[in-house]
């Protein structure tokens, strides 16, 4: 991961999108309580779901102009 | 590394999504059980492995890359860790749903402080509707004779200390406000919102229409004059003694009606159900993980779920069901069911029967002549009919890659057998207009005559 920060390919920065993601649907599904009748404790699984979901798609993304390892 | 470090494995992003959607169905759906999925269809995973190690090397795959050319340890460790993940969450949500039982509640490390309010009565003229609802805690409802509407409440706030919970639990109060057609009963739940419990406690004259929820916590309803609408989420519905119809709609607990005089309905998902003497139509529909007790229905019983489909006219004996098991009893009318993986018993049933099932052992017993047709249909089961010996029918069995033995032998009777296939066709007794007709895939079939 180190080599990465360096690395401007289309790959290496679908990867850094993570974090984003993640706190994004964890905000979202905290929320979800005063909406639907869902809370985080039921919808948990959804950010399992998003990560696998960002796994596939990056495993798709070209890495033409990768730099490092 | 001998290889290059891969990037973005397929394998594990299908890995996140299938077990993520797993967790999520379990946990939105909590009759669904992953441990028997997993159990089922755990090579799917390995097949899905291949596939994306095949993907990967073909399309994936960026020129003059070399990958390992087996499965990698990540990906190795994070199946690892998704199992470990799953039994976790099988074990958690076994643990809470007998946690009640062991006298453990979710509020356990908490503090708390209770307080009784008794509210002002009021009286309500026949037939008004009366509206409960406690987002947390029981809801007891008894008729009792006068016009007169009472209600207790018991009201206990959580927080971490004492003090929290005192300072909490006078912002909480049940109010009862008048409505177009009866009163309404909640509680406002202060400022902070949850975090409190309110038992609501209410006496209603006889002849009134009750609909009562609560987000968590029982409800029970006795001795109503008049139509009941229940619904559940976290808790149990207990209803006896109501003269009308009923309405409940589960989401986790266990159902129980006693006595009700028309329609019983249950709509959604949760544990046990039991209805006892209903006096018309009994309507069960969605994913309960049972046992589902049915006994003495006047009128017609209808079971739906996503694996099984029921109508039992006149059930006045009864039903029971499991997860791998149904047995009906005692009928008056026609039965009609297609389920699968469910041994299936049917006893004395006064009508047609119409019955198919996959990957069970399906057993039919009359101690009467039949006079309505009996249609069984199996794959991958046996089929067991026992007839008494005076019966006369018209016969079509087949079975395939399976057996047949029949008790009931005569002339006009043909049984045929080859190294796979059974068949046994023709008439019993005399006329004979009863039809029988059964199939079933890899099991026996066998005839035998009641004794």
């Amino acid at each position: 991961m180190s080599s990465s920060r360096r690395c401007h390919c289309a790959r290496c920065r679908f990867r850094s999108i993570l974090g984003p993601i993640i706190l994004i649907t964890v905000g979202l599904l905290f929320l979800a309580q005063y909406y639907t009748p869902y809370g985080f404790g039921e919808l948990w699984p959804v950010i399992l779901i998003v990560v696998g979901l960002w796994k596939v798609l990056q495993s798709f993304i070209p890495c033409e102009g990768h730099v490092g390892g | 590394m001998a290889y290059r470090r891969a990037r973005g494995s397929l394998f594990t992003g299908i890995l996140l999504i299938i077990f993520g959607g797993l967790f999520l169905a379990a946990r939105l759906y909590p009759s669904l059980e992953i441990g028997h999925i997993l159990f089922r269809y755990w090579p799917v995973i390995l097949i899905i492995w291949g596939v994306t190690l095949l993907l990967e090397r073909t399309v994936t795959q960026r020129p003059g890359e070399v990958r390992a050319p087996g499965p990698r340890g990540g990906e190795v460790l994070l199946l690892l860790a998704m199992l470990i993940l799953a039994a976790g969450f099988i074990g958690w949500s076994a643990f809470w749903h007998r946690a009640p039982q062991w006298g453990i509640s979710s509020n356990w490390m908490r503090k708390s402080a209770s307080a009784s309010q008794e509210l002002q009565a009021v009286t309500v003229p026949a037939g008004s509707r009366i509206q409960i609802y406690t987002p947390a805690g029981d809801v007891t409802v008894h008729a009792a004779s006068g016009d007169d509407l009472r209600v207790v409440a018991k009201i206990t706030a959580y927080a971490w200390d004492d003090r929290g919970a005192e300072r909490k639990l006078p912002q909480i109060n049940v109010a009862l406000t008048q409505q177009a057609d009866g009163y309404k009963v909640q509680p406002n739940m202060g400022p902070q919102g949850g975090d409190a419990h309110v038992d609501l406690d209410v006496e209603v004259p006889m002849d009134v229409v009750i609909n009562a929820q609560s987000g968590s916590g029982d409800v029970s309803i006795s001795d109503v004059n008049g139509n009941v609408s229940v619904t559940t989420y976290n808790g149990d519905a207990e209803l006896h003694n109501i003269t009308g119809d009923v309405d409940i709609t589960s989401r986790h607990g266990d159902t129980s009606v006693t006595s009700a005089t028309g329609d019983v309905r249950l709509n959604g998902a949760g544990g046990e159900v039991e209805l006892t003497d209903v006096g018309g139509n009994a309507t069960i529909q969605g994913e309960f993980y049972g046992p589902i007790r049915l006994k003495n229905i006047e009128k017609t019983a209808h079971f739906t779920s996503s694996r099984t489909d029921l109508v039992a006219e006149q059930l006045t004996g009864h039903m029971e069901t499991d997860s791998g098991s149904i047995e009906i009893a005692d009928t008056g009318g026609a039965v009609k069911l297609a389920t699968r993986e469910k041994d299936v018993t049917l006893e004395n049933i006064g009508g047609r029967i119409d019955l198919s099932d996959k990957h069970g052992d399906v057993d039919v017993r009359l101690s009467q002549t039949p006079h309505n047709p009996i249609t069984l249909t199996n794959e991958s089961g046996d089929i067991t009919l026992t007839l008494p010996e005076d019966s006369s029918f018209t016969i079509n069995a087949a079975s395939h890659s399976g057996d047949i033995d029949s008790e009931f032998e005569g002339m006009s009777l043909s049984l045929q057998k080859t190294e796979h296939n059974g068949n046994l066709s023709g008439s019993y007794g005399n006329g004979g207009e009863v039809p029988i007709d059964l199939t079933t895939s890899y099991g026996t079939i066998s005839l035998h005559k009641a004794m």
